[in-house]
């Protein structure tokens, strides 16, 4: 009976200290899908940044949940169906998902094809596609979460960065969804794919045209 | 004899897959490296709860998918066991998360999620298993141009699998190439993306996609083929062979050379 107490005493201190030592302060990070440059810094679009759910939850954003967001200045950029090939069943159409395979580890796939820009489009092109595929891995050590990263996938509509960084175009089989008359000029802009200026933050495209850049699904964890 | 190498080949593969591994839950694997990873036009392996799927058969087992469009695909089923289920997904599913369903009988239903993504190489083993020798062939082409078809894997009875097979290098003249047969490459647009190591060197590709034309004889669902030239100055070892398609890398293979 003695023994079976003291089992129990025992079960119970290592119980609280799991639960205590378990208690360890929510990761909160945002997944904002297009952040464009304005003065004094980037500045995200509110109804373009998505917290990230809980382990165990998905987030899975529909283009008619981000269809018609048009940026503050004004420039248009638009989340919608391709007027040159539309899209039956367009709107259900998932554009942003996020899903935990543990705990730790999450996975990220975007396709940003139904953006284009009808005002702006000297700066981008129209009708590009790209999917992003990441899986992400938070590492918290000293109370303090990061990011690792790992992309697994990156594709676009009719340009793609080879595994040299070379800029080339896809075969046609990839332009199909195109607009014609816009193309998108490498000598005039840049895109870099998987740039991650601190450990706590990733930006998955970024395109830059002399100082001006715009950021396309970029990770962040709030502290 | 390439025609038996090939089906042998991809009945090892895509036939025993299950003694592998036997997940608790249904989940989604890439046939050949069994990483999560699958593309449109690959091949891919439904791990399912034998406890559930107790009637699942070739037969009777389907298998749908919905993409992130919201449109479901009847896709084809080629082996079905309780424990596992072989597929083929074809390539008019929207690439991007998807849902599936596994039925096999009353009450025997399994449901899931996986990324599909344009491309997710996997390159097939000998033993079904993702690792150690490939399930793949030698060519030997002669000075003269003759060609001839070499095994680089033995059945040992003592382990009770398949193990290396020394391949020669033949005369200084010969050229030899390594054949590896795999899944989820054919979508790459550039052949420039596909590189292979044998060890930490790196080998000259000659071929990198499916491995044939579709709808003719010969030509197996789903399978993707590398070529690769072995070099005449690699020193007599063991080598890690591993392909990588942009910036995915297939699991690492095993062979010998004399």
């Amino acid at each position: 009976m003695k023994l079976r107490y003291s089992a129990i005493a025992v079960f119970m201190m290592l119980a609280f200290v799991t639960s205590v030592l378990g208690q360890q302060k929510p990761v909160k990070i945002t997944v904002t899908m297009f952040e464009e440059e304005k003065s004094g810094g980037n500045q995200p679009v509110p109804q373009l940044v998505f917290e990230l759910p809980p382990y165990g939850q998905t987030l899975a954003i529909r283009n008619n949940a981000v269809q018609g967001i048009i940026t503050n200045n004004g420039q248009g950029y638009i989340f919608s169906d391709d007027p040159a090939n539309p899209s039956p069943g367009l709107n259900e159409e998932i554009v942003l998902h996020v899903s935990w395979l543990s705990p730790q580890t999450f996975e990220l796939w975007t396709s940003l094809e139904k953006i284009y820009t009808p005002t702006f489009a000297d700066l981008y092109p129209r009708g590009f596609g790209p999917e992003i595929f990441l899986r992400v891995t938070v590492q918290t050590v000293n109370g303090k979460a990061t990011l690792q990263v790992e992309n697994r996938q990156t594709l676009m509509g009719f340009l793609h960065i080879n595994a040299a960084g070379t800029t080339q175009e896809m075969p046609n089989s990839y332009k199909k969804r195109n607009l014609p008359g816009h193309t998108w000029n490498p000598a005039d802009a840049y895109v870099s794919w998987g740039v991650q200026p601190t450990a706590t933050q990733y930006v998955g495209m970024r395109m830059t045209r002399g100082t001006s850049t715009v950021d396309f699904i970029k990770l962040s964890v709030l502290e | 004899m390439i025609r038996q190498l090939l089906l042998s080949c991809c009945i090892l593969a895509c036939g025993s897959l299950g003694l592998a591994q036997t997940p608790a839950t249904a989940t989604v694997t890439s046939s050949a490296s069994f990483s999560r990873d699958v593309a449109p036009s690959s091949l891919v392996t439904i791990f399912t709860n034998p406890s559930i799927h107790r009637s699942a058969n070739s037969t009777t087992t389907k298998v749908k998918v919905k993409d992130r469009r919201g449109n479901t695909h009847h896709v084809e089923v080629f082996y079905s066991t309780p424990q596992q289920t072989n597929i083929y997904v074809q390539d008019d599913i929207a690439t991007g998360p998807c849902e599936f369903e596994l039925s096999s009988g009353i009450n025997e239903v399994s449901r899931g999620a996986f990324p599909l993504t344009w491309v997710a190489p996997g390159l097939f083993a000998a033993n079904a298993n993702g690792v150690g020798v490939p399930a793949a062939v030698v060519l030997r082409v002669t000075a003269s141009g003759v060609q001839t078809y070499e095994r680089l894997f033995q059945w040992s009875v003592q382990l009770n699998r398949y193990v290396p097979l020394a391949i020669d290098k033949g005369a200084p003249t010969d050229k030899v190439f390594l054949i590896l047969f795999g899944t989820g490459f054919r979508n790459n647009p550039d052949m420039a993306e596909v590189q292979v190591t044998l060890g930490e060197q790196n080998v000259q590709v000659y071929y990198a996609g499916s491995q044939g034309p579709a709808g003719i004889p010969g030509t197996f669902l789903g399978l993707d083929q590398i070529n690769v030239l072995i070099p005449n100055n690699v020193a007599p070892g063991v080598y890690s062979v591993v392909a990588k398609v942009g910036m995915l890398a297939t699991n690492a293979l095993t062979v010998e050379v004399k």
